[in-house]
């Protein structure tokens, strides 16, 4: 094998002879030996094996996710596209690769790009499920004092962050939502193309969201030349813009970069989800509280000239006020404080507090205790208010249900704590935030969604808690609805016209992306709830907001690329 | 290693350091960590520095270890050590760390009048690393006679069952060695090269294919269609492209150092 360069690393035999000639220091022989042992231990015994699972003893991946790090590892020579359909766990499959490469010792400087909302999240997945000691990126000295780094690639790719970024060799480059990276002409794929990498991941769950075109540049990112040269690319597979031709060879062709597991493709299947709408009318004490707020909601948005921000406080008002009385009064005491002491909101909420001393029912807790206590199973209840939620857990407490509560706010510990306790010890979980914390509470399959948040992904987000990889039972989700209220107009949009609720997971974001709306959902909402004179011109409006997506969900379901259908038949 | 053997790991390199046990017991250890060993498996690093620096008396951390979680008694709070947790890596780490380097003498105890010499002999661990886009390790553990330049394979294995002392017996003196350890090492390293060459080579022939095949994907990719203006950021994108391919798939052998010994022994050795 004299043609294999070979390095003999020598540094060592300096020390070695320095020691020799002071006399010392020198180590136990029990030490060397157990030195030995470890490294022998270590050591890497075959090419071709998958090593990293030994090393992992908490994580128990499903079979595809493990055939998946092997392909990547072992046919793809470590660049890949991963494209597994949401919810099938790319980030356990990109966390097995990099394991396995750290394990033998061939990956050492990684930096993981992601948007900057999974930052967090990233880090502690590879932490906790994979023991890898991965750091969030915050000062630019970090880039390269560590050796695992998760940063935001809007932030990465700024000077003076990118200059430091492009100084680096990294052994592996692992970039997640990497479906943003589509255009060839953005600052993002310029920068991830100057980036001096050795392996690769790209992690999308939307690989061709609207061209062949854009997954071309993808594979030309990781892998340049592998589907030849644009013009070549363009006489051999495309016919139209979603449509391609010569699928069998084009398939054969994307298989060697990309691996995309789905779904429907067996052995991963997921329970059903049952949905129900469950409507509450309110008390006349309640009923006369909620116009009460409505009035002086309106009121407030026309005296304050229609500024975007105070429209935003006031439509809260309305919602909160809708999920109970104590989450209304809290902002209510805010705003009468905040006030000027001859400002007219002074008066308009003194005027609402007798209206709120006269309620003495709570509709809605009342309803959620029926439901309880039918389920008598573990049950979830999100809310989008901290004041409701501890008000509801001293109700449960006075019927004998027993619940905990979790939010954000919580440190790390007592957010474990608390989830344990539910595992363990509560019936109820109250829960203000679902989102981005990667919190795994499969053992339990009801959820009561008290209130509704008014981002469509929120309400994914919840469910997600519960309806995933390793849930076995069906998924059982309850909405609360208070009749006659804006609680009902939303859910009515979110459930019966957009359907949301039925949509295949990931189906959402591919819709929402696409929607390409002035403001985001929840701000287009607030317009049209606060610009409508009537209640006919708001119905008409949310209508119209429901038929766009339907329409657009048709759309996709029919004339995506990414399905299997006459129009475009790559499959993978 | 298993479980049992990852337990007993443990208490060795404990029981090296002289490490004072509040409690052994089969399922778990309770332990009072020393000042050496604090420093590699504490996580406090700043609290070292500070007390150094202050002249300040360390208060020593106790750890409990939990080998057996399954019959563990459950009021016992620790950590679970086993195969794949940071803190196994730690010790592991620090055991290589504080296990590079011995000096060595046979100590049988016997035939106490008569003067006996002890030969030199150098004994190296060392890890072959065969590396591409792909890697394999292969661990040789040579010993060279440092009289006679003879090479025993697997010498760490011989000199287990020896009586070793780190203090040179009475009535026992040191041969002068023939060959300095650096003339020494370049002939260990010429075996080492030898024992190379016996090893497959498949896999660096099909490294080498690979990356032929990625290099002329992407020289054609790189070769035309590119407007004249961009042909100089085009050729050094193109270099870029090529040393990535390289670093990744070139095929290379690393010898690197795992430990290494002077041991001193009866010149009956190795038979």
């Amino acid at each position: 094998m004299t043609d294999i360069p070979v390095h003999f690393e020598r540094n060592w035999v300096e020390e070695l002879n320095q020691r020799i000639t002071q006399d010392g220091p020198w180590d136990k022989w029990e030490l060397f030996q157990l030195a030995m042992e470890a490294e022998e231990t270590m050591a890497v015994r075959e090419f071709d094996q998958l090593l990293c699972l030994k090393h992992l003893p908490d994580l128990t991946p499903f079979d595809h996710q493990i055939e998946t790090a092997k392909k990547v590892l072992f046919d793809m020579h470590g660049r890949a596209i991963l494209a597994d359909e949401v919810g099938l766990g790319k980030t356990i499959e990109a966390g097995l690769v990099l394991k396995e490469y750290m394990v033998r010792g061939l990956a050492k400087k990684i930096l993981i790009l992601v948007p900057s909302s999974l930052v967090v999240q990233w880090c502690r997945e590879l932490n906790q499920k994979f023991g890898i000691p991965a750091m969030a990126q915050k000062k630019e000295y970090m880039w390269k004092q560590y050796d695992v780094l998760v940063a935001s690639i809007d932030t990465a790719k700024r000077d003076p962050h990118r200059k430091h970024v492009l100084e680096q060799d990294y052994d592996m480059l692992i970039i997640d939502e990497a479906h943003k990276l589509k255009n060839k002409k953005t600052k993002n794929y310029q920068f991830v193309k100057e980036i001096k990498k050795k392996y690769a991941l790209l992690l999308t769950a939307t690989p061709i969201q609207n061209s062949l075109d854009e997954l071309y540049n993808l594979i030309t990112l990781l892998k340049p030349g592998h589907l030849g040269k644009t013009a070549d690319f363009q006489k051999n597979y495309v016919e139209g813009k979603r449509q391609s031709k010569n699928n069998a060879l084009l398939r054969r062709e994307l298989e060697k970069v990309m691996i995309r597991n789905r779904r429907s493709d067996g052995g991963i299947e997921f329970t059903r989800r049952h949905v129900q709408t469950v409507p509450l009318t309110l008390s006349p004490e309640e009923r006369e509280l909620y116009e009460g707020v409505s009035r002086f909601v309106r009121e407030e948005y026309q005296r304050s000239g229609k500024r975007g921000q105070n429209a935003f406080a006031l439509i809260t008002l309305q919602r909160e006020v809708c999920s109970s009385r104590d989450a209304a009064f809290v902002t209510l005491a805010n705003m009468y404080n905040r006030a000027a002491p001859d400002s007219p909101v002074r008066d308009g909420v003194r005027n609402l507090i007798p209206l709120i001393k006269n309620v003495k029912t709570h509709s809605k807790a009342e309803k959620t205790v029926e439901l309880i206590q039918e389920i008598q199973d573990k049950v979830i209840i999100f809310t989008e208010y901290r004041a409701t939620q501890e008000f509801l857990q001293q109700y449960l407490a006075e019927k004998g249900i027993t619940s905990v509560l979790y939010r954000g706010g919580f440190k790390r510990s007592k957010k474990d704590w608390m989830l344990e306790l539910f595992e363990s010890r509560a019936q109820v979980l109250i829960a203000t935030e679902a989102g981005g914390e990667g919190i795994n509470l499969q053992f339990c399959n009801q959820i009561i969604n008290y209130d509704m948040p008014w981002n469509p992904m929120r309400v994914e987000q919840r469910i997600g808690r519960v309806h995933r990889l390793g849930q076995t039972r069906d998924v059982y989700i309850y909405n609360l609805s208070t009749t006659d209220t804006i609680e009902q107009h939303i859910l009515n949009l979110l459930y019966e016209k957009i359907r949301l609720f039925e949509m295949v997971i990931g189906e959402l974001d591919t819709i929402l992306e696409r929607l390409n709306l002035k403001h985001n959902m929840e701000e287009s909402l607030v317009e049209i709830l606060l610009e409508s004179d009537s209640q006919r011109e708001m119905e008409i409006k949310l209508d119209n907001m429901g038929q766009v997506i339907r329409s657009l969900r048709e759309e996709m379901t029919s004339g995506s690329a990414d399905r299997t259908d006459s129009q475009n038949p790559i499959t993978w | 290693m298993n479980q049992q053997e990852i337990q007993h790991f443990v208490e060795r390199y404990l029981e090296a350091h002289e490490s004072t046990f509040v409690e052994k017991q089969d399922t778990y250890l309770t332990v009072t960590l020393p000042k050496e060993v604090d420093k590699d498996l504490g996580n406090r690093p700043f609290y070292w520095t500070y007390c150094e620096r202050m002249g300040i008396e360390p208060v020593p951390i106790t750890l409990t270890f939990i080998f057996d979680r399954e019959q563990v008694p459950d009021h016992i709070q620790g950590e679970w050590v086993g195969f794949g947790t940071r803190r196994l890596r730690q010790i592991f780490q620090s055991a290589v760390k504080h296990g590079k380097f011995v000096r060595l003498y046979e100590d049988d105890g016997n035939s106490r009048f008569d003067t006996v010499p002890l030969v030199p002999w150098l004994g190296i661990n060392y890890r072959v690393e065969f590396i591409c886009d792909q890697k394999r390790d292969l661990i040789l553990s040579p010993g060279i006679n440092l009289i006679s330049g003879n090479i025993v394979p697997s010498f760490l294995d011989k000199i287990r069952s020896l009586p070793l002392s780190a203090r040179l017996p009475d009535y026992r003196f040191t041969m002068e060695p023939i060959f300095s350890v650096n003339s020494a090492v370049s002939r260990v390293e010429h075996w080492i090269q030898q024992m190379i060459e016996r090893e497959d080579r498949n896999w660096a022939e099909r490294a080498r294919e690979r990356l032929q095949e990625e290099l002329s994907l992407l020289s054609a990719y790189y070769g035309s269609e590119q407007k004249e203006e961009d042909r100089e950021n085009v050729a050094s994108e193109y270099e870029k492209r090529v040393e990535e391919l390289k670093w990744q798939f070139e095929p290379r052998i690393e010898v690197k150092l795992i430990n290494a010994g002077l041991f001193y022994l009866h010149s009956s050795f190795p038979s």
